[in-house]
């Protein structure tokens, strides 16, 4: 921004001094890179022979006179020119092509913008920031970065999902999660594992960190619009690594690190304390009846009237009562992960080259889990001639992981076991074989996890290609095809001896997912001026996406021993096979006008048709229109010297979002089986559907001040959703449980700052802090009218309702143990407490399972060669639901005796008089208490420091000396330290965006240790 | 001037890619359902595998595939869950609550299977004699459902309301799936079911004299008086006209069968086939790849393998198995069918033996066992010395006794147990002996005016004495949360 007020300055000094002193100086300068004098740049006076080079230190020296202009040259980097004025004394900074080092911003169809140009809220992360997150999927690299994005775990398994929303949910059953958009192709999104059981898998997971150059996040309408139908949820666009003119650079990096749970979770009961615990339940019951006090308590037990000595609790006191501490059994502790990746780039002046190769392995932190890829990364450009060039990449990877199943209560979970099995139980016998005699019919994950298999092998290749024709200097045709396969391969194998496979003598499962995804891009842009100061960029498009999935299934029983394979299996074959497929269509045009780069204008509109929706609602239309004041290339902002940069810019539009199965809209029969004879069930009435539309409004300011110092932007936004798509509870006397439909209005406002401030700028010491912060206010404005009343939605832990937050938590309110009866209490619609749980209110909470406030704080600091940069993340005004307490924290036999419970158990009502959250306990009983209430919802809020890396880049003279190029060591942490506003919550406060704390692995805490080497 | 020539090009180039593809079609392929709004059921064969569809969903184990036999036999004189694996405590302790699953689930289910039913019911299709078999099996199986709907949820038990109590929502429309629904009484229940039954029951009437008899996988014109006689037994209850019903339906059942009591000798290797037994009226079918593997019965029933959370209660077993009778030895082939899990606890080892079994929904001796109660309960069309043969009948081929050594010391050897008097006790014992395990506890000590008490429903503080009589609020199920946010249909008392 302040460059263009010079130039305009330049020009009218210049004009002014042209006659006056038309003679010759010499300009003298240092050319640097990064604040790195570079060498061997050739400066040239633009329209002549004359130039030199500069020497060692980067400095030249050039006889020219004003008005003459400079280009600075060097391969690999972007040119700069120069315009000589009166100044003795010209250094410029060289960047290197294709790295925009947060100047230019990729958008939408591969316009790339400078900051200035753009209309539309975005933010960017840059490539090295990715590669510096040690994580498998890269999207994890966004936390705590970008204001009013949140980010939630599904599971710290290695390239298990992320639960990812922009400005909060936007839309009620239809899918959340933004849209990917990889080199120009959008991605489906979601799970790509073979089985909705097991551990998911990420479908950005094959892409590796080190081929990122930018994620940029588009936010609001004028931003998102060009994808209008399916950008509703926010956009995500990722831009590989292109190769840069120049000799061919390598690059190799390697890291090593550790990994464990980023909090230990509550505490489980020991053998002892499940003891008193369960006595005291039997005495409660059985006390007075068979007269025993707590005294004589365990005589009782081993006795006749009691559970005699071959009971279980009676045997492991007999046996020496060693504690058998299972959860520690299931950890897999400091789990290890290494990376190492290796690449080339080069090019020259007729294209460039790229190519990374990596593999990665993580192994769990829980038995039974690890992921090892295998990626490679391909981009090459071409120029064919004057008016003809291609890119072509591709991006191919293979996944192998090995899952658990951890998407539900699977008693072959190990994050299940882990807390469930009795302390009583022994891991192993005494000959040092497995205990396959666990409790409750628990399976022992030592044995399960180490004979089973559930193993995803997916095998995906992304390929992105263009061809570009410039029909005039100014008018560009381009044609893009984006080529996605996925080729998931699930085995499962279960044991004949001990779990799930018991039953069957083994059995064993082969899936094939086969996708086909191909997207079809024809573009024309023409660019064009009116006078001099009113520059038009216009673009008309058109889109194709057509999605095939394939699947084949096949399963056995009863597998010969040592044999694994379905193909080994003896009995009851089966086989699924299922084809389904959807398609996109879209139009889209673009006009950005620019008035002398002060006033900007941006228009859009798309049109866009998809094969999900009823046939005559399936087109909809969509626009923005953005707009930006560059207030700071103002003639009258010329004096305001501190300020570099002030902006304000908006935007109005709509956006869209068709992210629901195919053929909802049908009312549907499936195939089903009776007596071996063929049935048709219907399974899903159907209905009218049609687009879910939101329209966005966005206002902001952007500033930098004192030279760049101080850098910032607010912003304001609201998006109204609706005709929402929404799976619309019924009655299920209708023998469906859920009709989708476009219904009701729901509201997302709130603000966004986003500030840096660089406090010492220096040659050898620098350090800024930064931070972001981004509030969501989520409304359901109106519902639909049925019985004359709001439509209200309720379900066992959320309600909807016309002025609440969106599925906001709905429960009957714990008032404590009643200190007389030693029973759970629940408050009733008139404030006192009642222990009939039936009896008592619920009432909404105001919260929901989303944070009301998100965000970041980043610090950056280099000394000489050392850096060290920290991100704090932070989320406030959200609540987690304990969704398993029923099973862990059980008053009764359920924690007490067949399973375990939490410490928290000790904390019981023993006699009249005892103040306390946990009732009597009992040997049946009491399951009132982990019914659904606040008893197990908890606040989320935290601060985690998200992560922290220490590095050192070597001198550029030493690494030279070494016949290197540059060479970096670091070593990171992530999550190493989080704090937690609700001291009863023990659990990870970051769990996935529907709230519920689930037998999940949680989050994870790692170190990481990095050797970074350019050569 | 070559430029606007190119620009054409590559204009008329974009434009017919574009209507190319725009004149693809946007409509969706999928491999596995079809649209019931394009293709409703136009044929025979369509509308069979529609009603197909039903009895499928009747074998889900939130059905009669597991929960609606083990609900029954959770809450009976003799077993109850230990909830060891989490599934049934809530039902022996008579904590459930609407919020739960076994509330939600069994409800949903049965209205799916009525829903579905409710399709082939209203097919607009030429009537054969085929139609008109599968038709009138649908009114009988919506019959059903509803009957099994008001046995769990309605409140016929509670508060000695009987008929009048509230009963549940009788739905006879698969498109109005906005219909406005409420609860009506036990009484209106009965007189809808009562219509359904008799309407389908001529039309399979008719149907089988024309085109014969189906398989004991289907509903058949005897299994479909065998439900009347089951369900008239059930109201009869609150409504004594209902007892000449059972009487009447029981014989039509019993004669229109063409099948006996299962032989003494049969009787526990019967239950260890998966195929249909030969004293089956109707069985839901299940094979080696259709069943309901970890959720079966069996696997309720036994354990390692098996969850196996419904136990017997040993004192119960005891006293309903005495070792003599008087100075015989009694020996009870029933007992057989009880056994000591690996757990060393007392459980159903017979029936269900495997995950594959059929579920055994109906055969001969209940139906005899109806005839006996309505006749022992003053059946005006009931035979006194009919109902004494039909007991004799199935005692004579399950219970031996021998008298003890004589003088002599001669072992005589032992016989079949005859009952020379009809009594409403030995009637009682014989029948829970006979149909231990399949699902008709419950509502017999209901219909008997009993109670239920075990080691969960005494440690239930919100129990009267740790027991449910006749009467107790707690008797009947909570209607789901679910259904009441939706519908906003009335509560049970229990759970207000």
């Amino acid at each position: 921004m302040k460059l263009n007020y010079k130039w305009i300055v330049a020009a009218g000094i210049m004009l002014l001094s042209q006659n006056i002193s038309a003679q010759q100086k010499a300009l003298k300068g240092v050319v640097t890179e990064g604040g790195v004098p570079l060498p061997g740049v050739t400066v040239a006076i633009q329209g002549s022979n004359e130039g030199t080079q500069t020497n060692l230190d980067g400095s030249y020296s050039l006889n020219v006179k004003p008005g003459d202009v400079l280009v600075f040259s060097f391969i690999g980097m972007k040119d700069v020119t120069y315009k000589v004025g009166d100044a003795m004394v010209y250094n410029p900074s060289l960047s290197v092509e294709g790295s925009q080092l947060g100047e230019v911003v990729v958008l939408a169809y591969g316009q790339s913008k400078a900051r200035n140009e753009i209309t539309g809220n975005v933010v960017t992360v840059q490539g090295d920031v990715i590669g510096k997150t040690p994580t498998v999927s890269v999207d994890q690299a966004l936390q705590g970065r970008v204001a009013g994005l949140q980010m939630a775990t599904t599971s710290g398994s290695p390239g298990a999902t992320q639960n990812i929303r922009i400005r909060g949910r936007n839309s009620l059953s239809a899918n959340n999660e933004p849209l990917f958009v990889v080199d120009g192709i959008p991605l489906t999104s979601g799970n790509i594992s073979g089985n909705d059981v097991g551990t998911s898998l990420s479908s950005i997971s094959g892409i590796n960190s080190e081929d990122i150059e930018t994620m940029t996040v588009l936010k609001d309408a004028a931003a998102t619009a060009a994808y209008g139908a399916r950008g509703g949820n926010g956009v995500i666009v990722i831009t590989t690594k292109k190769g840069k003119r120049g000799e061919p650079s390598y690059s190799l990096k390697t890291s090593i690190g550790f990994q464990n749970f980023a909090r230990k979770g509550p505490k489980f009961l020991t053998g002892e304390q499940k003891k008193e615990l369960w006595l005291e339940a039997n005495f409660n019951d059985y006390g007075a009846e068979d007269g025993f006090t707590m005294d004589n308590a365990w005589e009782w037990y081993i006795g006749p009237k009691g559970y005699g000595p071959n009971n279980i609790l009676s045997k492991w006191v007999a046996n020496g009562s060693q504690n058998y501490d299972w959860r520690n059994a299931v950890l897999n502790k400091d789990a290890i992960t290494s990376t190492v990746s290796l690449g080339v780039n080069g090019g020259d002046e007729k294209g460039t080259y790229y190519a990374n190769f990596a593999h990665e392995k993580f192994d769990g932190v829980v038995i039974g889990t690890d992921f090892r890829k295998v990626s490679g990364a391909f981009n090459m450009t071409r120029k064919l001639n004057d008016r003809l060039d291609v890119k072509i990449g591709a991006n191919v990877s293979n996944i192998l992981q090995n899952g658990i199943n951890e998407a539900g209560a699977y008693f072959s979970n190990p994050n299940l076991s882990g807390m469930f099995i009795s302390p009583w139980a022994p891991i192993y016998n005494e000959d040092g074989s497995y205990n396959l005699d666990i409790p409750a019919n628990l399976h022992n994950p030592l044995h399960v996890t180490a004979n089973n298999i559930s193993r995803n092998d997916v095998i995906r290749v992304m390929s992105s290609n263009t061809l570009g024709y410039k029909v005039l200097d100014n008018l560009r045709f381009e044609s893009t095809i984006g080529l996605d396969y996925l080729l998931a391969n699930y085995k499962v194998y279960r044991n004949p001896d001990h779990g799930d496979g018991e039953a069957y003598g083994g059995n064993a499962s082969e899936t094939d997912r086969k996708r086909f995804n191909y997207v079809w891009q024809n573009s024309l842009n023409y660019k064009f001026y009116i006078g001099d100061d009113h520059k038009f960029d216009t673009r008309v498009l058109m889109e194709y996406q057509k999605n095939k999935a394939n699947n084949l299934m096949g399963s056995g029983e009863v597998l010969p021993p040592g044999m694994i394979s379905v193909g080994a299996s003896a009995a009851n074959y089966q086989a699924s096979a299922g084809y389904t497929d959807w398609a996109n269509l879209g139009f889209l045009g673009l006009l950005n006008y620019n008035y002398n780069d002060r006033y900007l204008v941006d228009l859009t509109l798309r049109r866009e048709g998809s094969s999900r929706f009823s046939e005559n609602k399936r087109w909809g239309t969509f626009f923005a229109v953005g707009g930006a004041w560059n207030i700071s290339s103002e003639a009258f902002m010329e004096d305001v010297k501190f300020i570099n940069l002030l902006r304000l810019r908006g935007s109005v539009g709509t956006t869209g979002n068709s992210e629901i199965a195919s053929n909802t809209y049908a009312q549907l029969l499936s195939p089903g089986s009776y007596n071996q004879e063929s049935a048709m069930i219907s399974t899903q009435f159907g209905g009218l559907l049609g687009w879910e539309k939101q329209t966005k409004t966005d206002i902001g300011i952007e500033f930098g001040m004192f030279d760049n110092r101080l850098t910032g932007s607010f912003t304001y936004f609201i998006s109204k959703s609706k005709d929402l798509l929404y799976a619309r509870p019924l009655s299920r006397t209708s023998g469906f449980s859920s009709q989708w439909t476009n219904l009701g209005d729901l509201k997302n406002s709130g603000i966004e700052i986003e500030l840096n401030y660089d406090v010492i700028r220096s040659e050898d010491f620098n350090w800024s802090i930064g931070g972001n912060l981004g509030t969501v206010k989520n409304e359901m404005v109106t519902m639909p009218i049925v019985d004359g009343k709001p439509l209200e939605v309720l379900g066992s832990f959320k309600g909807t309702a016309e002025g609440k937050i969106l599925e906001e938590w709905r429960l009957k309110e714990y008032a404590g143990v009643d200190p007389q009866t030693g029973l759970a209490q629940w408050y009733m619609a008139d404030g006192t407490k009642t222990s009939n749980y039936n009896a008592a209110e619920t009432r909404y909470l105001n919260k929901s399972a989303l944070p009301k406030l998100t965000g970041g704080i980043t610090t950056h600091i280099d000394y000489k060669g050392f850096y060290l940069d920290a991100l704090f993340s932070f989320a406030a005004g959200y609540s987690v639901y304990d969704y398993w307490s029923s099973y862990t924290n059980s008053i009764n036999n359920r924690s007490l005796y067949n399973y375990n419970g939490t410490t928290e158990l000790l904390e019981r009502w023993q006699k009249p008089g005892d103040i306390t959250d946990v009732p009597m306990v009992s040997t049946g009983g009491g399951a009132t208490y982990t019914s659904p209430s606040t008893r197990w919802l908890y606040d989320g809020d935290h601060i985690r420091l998200k992560q922290i890396t220490l590095g050192y880049n070597l001198r550029p003279k030493v690494a030279k000396s070494l016949g290197l190029d540059a060479v970096n060591l670091s070593v990171s942490a992530r999550n190493p330290l989080t704090w937690v506003k609700d001291s009863r919550l023990k659990w990870d406060p970051e769990v996935d965006a529907t709230g519920y704390i689930e037998m999940a692995t949680p989050p994870l805490k790692s170190f990481v240790f990095t050797l970074n080497v350019k050569f | 001037m070559k430029n606007i020539v190119k620009v054409f090009l590559l204009a008329g180039f974009v434009g017919l890619a574009s209507t190319s593809f725009t004149a693809c079609s946007l409509d969706s392929v999928d491999s596995n359902t079809k649209d019931n709004e394009k293709s409703p059921i136009s044929s025979e064969k369509e509308l069979k595998s529609s009603l197909n569809g039903s009895y499928a969903r009747m074998a889900a184990e939130t059905y009669y595939g597991r929960d609606i036999i083990a609900f029954s036999e959770s809450r009976s004189s003799y077993m109850y869950s230990t909830d060891g694996s989490g599934r049934f405590g809530s039902i022996s302790g008579f904590t459930i609550l609407p919020t739960h699953a076994y509330s939600a689930d069994t409800w949903e289910q049965i209205y799916k299977v009525i829903s579905n039913t409710n399709r082939v019911i209203e097919a607009n299709i030429e009537e054969s004699g085929a139609v008109k078999y599968y038709k009138g099996q649908a009114y009988v199986l919506r019959a059903i459902a509803h009957y099994d709907l008001v046995r769990l949820y309605g409140e016929q038990y509670v508060g000695g309301f009987g008929l009048n109590a509230l009963g549940v929502p009788y739905k006879t429309s698969f498109l109005d799936i906005d219909e406005k629904v409420s609860r009506p009484t036990v009484r209106e229940n009965q007189k809808s079911i009562l219509a359904d039954l008799e309407k389908g029951i001529k039309m399979m009437t008719e149907a089988e004299a024309v085109i014969g008899r189906g398989e004991n996988i289907r509903l058949t014109v005897a299994s479909a008086n065998g439900f009347k006689s089951r369900i008239a037994l059930f109201f009869s209850k609150y409504d004594t006209s209902m007892l000449d019903v059972v009487v009447e339906s029981s014989l039509k059942a019993i004669t229109s069968t063409g099948t006996t009591v299962i032989a003494r000798g049969s009787f526990v290797d019967a239950y260890k086939g998966d195929g249909i037994m030969s004293n089956s009226l109707f069985e839901l079918a299940q094979s080696g790849v259709d069943n309901l593997g970890v959720n079966s019965l069996f696997n309720i029933y036994n354990v390692k393998p098996g969850y196996g959370d419904l136990v017997c209660m040993n004192d119960a077993i005891v006293s309903l198995f005495p070792e003599f009778e008087g100075d015989k030895k009694v020996d009870d082939v029933r007992l057989y069918i009880i056994g000591k899990g690996v757990d060393s606890a007392l459980r159903n080892l017979g029936k269900y033996t495997v995950r594959t079994s059929n579920v055994r929904v109906m055969r001969i001796e209940e139906i005899m066992f109806n005839y006996v109660e309505a006749t022992l309960k003053g059946a005006s069309n009931g035979d006194n010395g009919q109902a004494l043969n039909y007991l004799n009948n199935i005692v004579s081929q399950r219970v031996t006794l021998q008298a003890p050594k004589d003088a002599n010391g001669v072992q005589p050897s032992a016989l079949p147990k005859i009952y020379d008097v009809l009594t409403f006790e030995d009637y009682k014992k014989e029948r829970i002996r006979e149909l231990m395990f399949e699902g008709f506890a419950y509502e017999d000590i209901m219909r008997w005016g009993g109670e239920v008490v075990n080691p969960k429903s005494k440690v239930n503080r919100l129990l009267t004495n740790g027991k449910v009589v006749f009467g107790d609020k707690y008797a009947a199920f909570p209607i789901p949360q679910v259904e009441i946010n939706v519908s906003k249909i009335e509560q049970n008392q229990a759970y207000k």
